[in-house]
């Protein structure tokens, strides 16, 4: 009895996985924002890696779009993101990518509005997993990075045709008018770790007077 | 590879004189005929298609003209007897779909469309094509289109004027660019998007250049094939008119 009661739910449980989809066009060619390196008018040309992370829920983070590069990519992760796609094969030109369309099995419920991130790197060597962004600060001062986080709406792709929707463009971040800017990681300078070493010294200091 | 639905092949004819010329990748073989009475130059051309169908659901477009008006075909006349049994027409209507079906009576006997078979299909316009299950034995069907090739000034009616989804063809049979070949003129935000079965859509769309001007197909201008539908999104409804002639 228990079995199947458990079979029952595991069985519901895939039903309800098969019907959670959603699509999007991953391409800013139809919207005013673009990717922009060093600051937000300079639209960035060449080799570059391009990540789509989507969050299910429709409110967006708040901790992530003008919070400097790295302090937003923690923030996204600890949020709760997951990976959906890195696009690493293409360079793009003037700020501008293009890569089609992106069937998410995750998206619940289906066609929902999602939150989505885009993360991207100035280079296209930094491999395809969550290391990417590690991989990207590790390689040296020429890494320029950054994201952009908006809520989407998406389309049921498993809908079966005639009616199979067309995937919807990234019209939640031409709302938000935001460039996706890739700039340089900062790194504490010596003075400042010296500072913090010397307050943080001052305050254990006083700990143990008290 | 942007068309997995089907392939095409085409043949035109003209009567009297004989020349062979390809448009694109479909080999047309081409025999002219030229009648000048009183300095009037008949100009008709007539010719075929063959669309190979897949089970399930095919997109494609009629390019062949009942009489060299562009105006007065339908389901029936395009695909006439040429379908099996069960298969059904779908055409965008700017809401849905208009529905025709091809069938045999409860009892029996050859199949027949439906009276939705009247919809207008006029080159330019595409549709969904559905195959049954098993028609084909699980492999492919060819069906043969036959019509006149419409020159001149031809207009694609199956854009909406005020904008917006469509699906639609070339409204003559020649494969090629879109812009290049097929002389559209994109306009900022229009898009195709191409239909794969079982497989996410190709995406073509003419975006404004960032930081410059004007606008580019990213990330390719489209490539149509011959018999080929794809969904189109209008940015502004502006038309397209392919000044074509068979030469």
């Amino acid at each position: 009895m228990k079995k199947s009661i458990l079979t029952t739910i595991v069985a519901a449980g895939f039903a309800l996985g098969a019907f959670a989809q959603g699509s999007v066009n991953v391409a800013d060619n139809q919207i005013n924002p673009g990717v922009t390196i060093n600051n937000s008018s300079t639209f960035y040309s060449g080799a570059m890696t391009l990540q789509v992370w989507y969050m299910n829920g429709s409110t967006i983070a708040g901790n992530i779009n003008g919070n400097a590069n790295n302090v937003a990519y923690a923030n996204m992760v600890a949020d709760g993101f997951t990976l959906a796609q890195t696009y690493t094969s293409a360079s793009i030109s003037s700020g501008t990518f293009t890569f089609g369309e992106l069937d998410i099995a995750g998206v619940s419920p289906a066609a929902a509005n999602t939150e989505f991130a885009l993360v991207a790197m100035n280079n296209n060597t930094f491999g395809s997993g969550s290391t990417a962004w590690a991989t990207g600060v590790a390689s040296g001062p020429t890494f320029r990075g950054g994201l952009v986080a908006f809520e989407n709406p998406t389309a049921n792709y498993a809908t079966p045709p005639p009616n199979t929707p067309t995937p919807p463009n990234f019209t939640g971040w031409n709302t938000l008018g935001q460039n996706l800017v890739m700039t340089a990681v900062a790194t504490p300078e010596p003075t400042t770790i010296a500072f913090a070493a010397l307050g943080l010294g001052s305050f254990l200091v006083a700990r143990r007077r008290k | 590879m942007i068309f997995t639905a089907h392939t095409v092949t085409t043949k035109i004819y003209k009567q009297m004189r004989t020349k062979s010329l390809f448009l694109a990748a479909a080999a047309l073989a081409v025999g002219i005929a030229s009648s000048s009475a009183q300095g009037v130059y008949s100009q008709n051309v007539v010719g075929y298609i063959n669309l190979t169908l897949s089970e399930g659901f095919n997109m494609v477009s009629g390019q062949l003209d009942a009489d060299g008006t562009g105006t007065n075909n339908t389901i029936s006349s395009i695909f006439s007897t040429n379908l099996p049994a069960g298969s059904a027409v779908y055409v965008w209507n700017g809401t849905g779909f208009t529905i025709s079906g091809f069938t045999a009576g409860k009892g029996g006997g050859a199949a027949t469309w439906d009276s939705f078979g009247t919809t207008p299909l006029n080159p330019g316009i595409g549709c969904f094509v559905s195959i049954p299950a098993g028609a084909y034995g699980g492999a492919t069907g060819t069906v043969t289109l036959v019509g006149n090739v419409l020159q001149g000034a031809v207009v694609n009616r199956a854009i909406p004027s005020g904008g917006g989804f469509a699906i639609i063809g070339s409204q003559v049979p020649v494969a090629g660019g879109m812009q290049t070949t097929l002389n559209y003129t994109p306009s900022i935000g229009d898009a195709c998007y191409f239909y794969n079965p079982g497989a996410p859509f190709g995406i073509y769309s003419f975006g404004a250049v960032k930081g410059g001007s004007g606008g580019a197909w990213g990330p390719s201008e489209p490539q149509i094939a011959v018999g080929q539908g794809f969904w189109f999104f209008s940015a502004t409804g502006a038309g397209w008119t392919n000044n074509f002639t068979v030469q």
